[in-house]
């Protein structure tokens, strides 16, 4: 092969090299829920830009795998991944979450927090008391407030579900103000929850 | 077995195989992957037209009483008129005519599978993928046989291929499958490779000169503009005007031109058919109001490089086609002629169509077809790389020229993959990074963003009337309807107006009264909650700004606290009229920084 031939050569196998890694890439680009086994249905409310790309750090995980505890909250039967979850009723209407003043949170301009569950109601039609909520406090007065609620139809009965609530920490949070996120069961029926986790999602510094 | 499975025919297949497979694989993710719905993004809008023909024939007999319920208002294309009860398409059907056999394969698969056998849903939107593929890879093969003959091995296997990848014939092969063009890139590849093969002959055989006339008239049939393609019997491989005079000659001889009229007719006649059962005469023009309104002022430059679909700044490679035919007619080769009379007259036509950025386009999507007529331009500037030897080709331009066509094919590649409607201005460069963000190609900080409406993309507001008869920039301004107390022009979230919190948001206009000196009305932009209250106000009295006849410029200013750049707020900027009266407005900008 001549010099002349090795080039349009090489420009041919480059353009068709080029095709197949980006067919790889869009093949292998699709959203995937590889950390969770079973049926699951996602409910995603999510603003935070796609196209930006931010530093991810995970705040709180509560995968309930410390066992039962004393109250009787945290049970086997209510387990998504792992061992154990946790159950919300009458007794119980709040899970753990995040609850700590914005100082500590280290938040800079055009902060995500993103607040991720797993639910499940083991009684019929009672999913929609599940509410993920995320809220900004400053002294005692709700400046912000967000939460989502699992639908009313759609949901086959027994199908755990993945809640997502994505929430821009203001621009103008006072070191005082309280950042909180957590699981509320606004019913009376048991309602499992499991691997509740909130990420603080920033852009890296320039 | 070896001697068909060595050499030239075995890469041939290999190449061709492997591409096929490639653009398959992208053609289903962009269809149906990331949770796409399947059906509907198939066949929507202008795809739905072009394939209604098959289901209408073979399934539901053109009664269109018998289509699925609504059928027509999900897919947005062909239109179900119950009252006569007629299917009514605007495009022509030659995209169905090539379809047919894929078709009825599909049909037949669904009847005996216990699929829907509905031509819509079940196996057909999956199997609708297949054709236009197929066609691509045809279109390539015949396209590199006919540059064969001319050029280097490897020339034409880089020109096919870099044809391919870097400019949109691949995303109008995968992604916009069924739209028109993949279908008439193969029948150009195919009428080039007979026309040389026939003028190789002397023009002796009658046999070519009917494939020729099949192909030229299925071309027609798929999109009536495609009769340019008939340039090239009278100039391809031509050596003098001698030659050109003689192509003449043989086309008003008796034999050729009852073969050409004969097969043009027989192709048509479906279509004449479709027309008499849907507009009840045999000769209709079916785009009712859509005409070419620019004939007199093609609107050349926005078509070329505008960022609402421009042609070079889409499709990059472009600029080498459009080089190396120049460098062809400098060298007084008698293509370049014919491939720049082509580019002009395509640019032309498209130019003097009222919609010359065609809806939602990807990158000048006319030109698409025609990138196999002007392939020699790109195979000559790289034939010219690869055999000149000098000192600074060899260390400087070869590299610099190969490093810019491999950008060209990834910058095409990731934007085939990401492309969204384009809903911008004529110069939206603002919009234009957005989408180069999104396909991953910059990642700069924004520290503002400039959005602009100059009416001459497609818009759905229903308090405004595009017009051509009052604009102040290109051909189309707006009539705001004095029926409506309110005329929204601009909302969006704050959350996604730019990377670092924006401070002020300008918003300029131009206006015009139309019927009157002055304007009663107000210009607002608010920035609200979820329950629409207002944070941010300001307003401005139209009547103080528009103090003469013609276009005023207005402008006013909004204050953006820095706790409002939040995704719970949205800014809107709207006319409140006070009193019911219609003017002109054009360039609506809003700007934040």
């Amino acid at each position: 092969m001549n010099r002349a031939s090795r080039f349009t050569v090489f420009l041919a196998a480059a353009a068709l090299v080029l095709l197949t890694v980006r067919v790889v890439i869009s093949l292998s680009g699709r959203p995937v829920n590889t950390d969770v086994p079973g049926a699951s249905v996602s409910l995603f409310i999510d603003s935070i830009p796609a196209d930006v790309s931010f530093e991810k750090e995970r705040i709180v995980r509560f995968d309930f795998e410390n066992g039962p505890a004393s109250d009787s909250s945290i049970r086997r039967d209510a387990a998504h991944g792992g061992h154990f979850g946790m159950v919300l009723n009458a007794r119980h209407r709040f899970s753990p979450g995040l609850f700590i003043p914005a100082a500590e949170w280290g938040g800079k301009d055009s902060t995500w927090i993103l607040a991720e569950a797993w639910v499940m109601s083991p009684a019929a039609d009672s999913l929609t008391q599940a509410f993920l909520v995320v809220t900004g406090n400053r002294q005692g007065q709700t400046f912000k407030f967000r939460a989502v609620q699992a639908p009313a139809k759609g949901i086959p009965h027994g199908t755990w579900l993945k809640v997502r609530l994505s929430w821009l920490v203001p621009t103008g949070t006072a070191p005082g103000d309280k950042l909180q996120a957590y699981l509320v069961n606004d019913g009376a029926d048991d309602l499992f929850i499991d691997d509740f986790t909130v990420d603080r999602f920033q852009k890296p510094l320039r | 077995m070896k001697k068909i499975l060595s050499g030239e025919r075995f890469t041939e297949a290999a190449v061709f195989s492997a591409t096929g497979i490639l653009c398959l694989l992208l053609a289903f993710n962009l269809n149906f992957g990331s949770g796409k719905q399947p059906g509907a993004g198939v066949f929507a809008s202008d795809k739905s037209i072009y394939y209604v023909y098959l289901p209408a024939t073979f399934i539901y007999g053109w009664d269109a009483k018998r289509f699925p319920d609504r059928c027509d208002t999900l897919y947005r294309g062909f239109v179900l008129d119950t009252s006569t009860n007629t299917v009514r398409c605007k495009m022509t059907c030659g995209v169905a005519v090539l379809w047919t056999p894929f078709f009825l394969l599909t049909h037949a698969v669904a009847a005996v599978t216990g699929g829907p056998a509905d031509g819509f849903s079940g196996i057909y939107p999956y199997a609708a993928l297949v054709p236009p593929v197929v066609f691509l890879v045809l279109g390539l093969f015949f396209l590199r046989r006919f540059l064969a003959r001319y050029f280097a091995r490897g020339t034409t296997w880089a020109t096919v291929l870099l044809l391919l990848t870097g400019t949109n014939l691949l995303y109008y092969a995968t992604a916009d499958g069924l739209m028109s063009h993949v279908h008439s890139f193969f029948l150009f590849s195919l009428c080039l490779w007979l026309l040389q093969r026939f003028f190789d002959g002397g023009m002796r055989s009658g046999r070519l000169f009917a494939l020729i006339s099949l192909v030229i008239s299925l071309a027609v049939l798929i999109r009536p503009v495609n009769a340019v393609i008939t340039l090239c019997f009278f100039l391809l491989d031509a050596k003098s005007l001698r030659d050109v005079a003689a192509r003449f000659r043989y086309l008003f001889r008796l034999r050729p031109l009852v073969t050409f009229a004969g097969l043009f007719l027989l192709v048509w006649l479906p279509q004449l058919i479709y027309w008499k059962y849907a507009w009840g005469s045999f000769l209709h023009y079916s785009y009712g109001g859509e005409r070419f309104t620019n004939l007199a002022d093609p609107v050349l430059l926005p078509l070329w490089f505008s960022p609402l679909n421009g042609l070079f700044l889409y499709n990059p490679l472009a600029l080498f086609l459009v080089a190396g035919a120049v460098l062809m007619l400098l060298k007084r080769r008698f293509d370049g002629l014919l491939m720049m009379c082509i580019f002009l007259l395509v640019s032309y036509i498209s130019g003097s169509w009222h919609m010359w950025y065609f809806g939602g386009s990807y990158g000048a999507r006319p030109f698409t077809e025609y990138f196999a007529l002007l392939s020699p331009g790109l195979a000559v500037i790289l034939e010219e790389l690869a055999e000149n030897r000098g000192k600074w080709l060899t260390f400087l331009i070869r590299p610099a020229v190969t490093v810019m066509l491999l950008l060209c094919v990834w910058y095409n590649l990731a934007l085939t993959v990401h492309n969204q409607w384009n809903t911008g201005s004529v110069w939206d460069w603002d919009g234009y990074r957005e989408r180069l963000r999104a396909a991953g190609l910059t990642g700069c900080t924004r520290h503002g963003r400039e959005f602009c409406d100059d009416f001459e993309n497609i818009s759905s507001n229903p308090g405004l009337a595009r017009t051509t008869a009052f604009s102040s920039s290109y051909n189309t301004g707006a009539l705001v309807d004095a029926r409506y107390p309110y005329c929204m022009l601009f909302e969006r979230g704050m959350g996604d107006l730019a990377d670092v919190p924006v401070r002020q948001a300008g918003i300029e206009m131009m206006v015009n009264p139309v019927y009157g000196d002055t304007v009663n009305a107000l210009l607002v932009a608010s920035i609200e909650d979820a329950a629409r209250r207002p944070w941010s106000y300001a307003s401005l009295p139209l009547s103080r700004a528009v103090t003469r006849p013609g276009w005023n410029r207005v402008r006013m200013d909004l204050p953006v606290p820095l706790w409002l750049n939040d995704p719970e707020f949205r800014i809107r900027v709207y006319l409140w009229k006070r009193a019911p009266r219609t003017f002109a407005i054009d360039d609506v900008a809003v700007s934040f920084h």
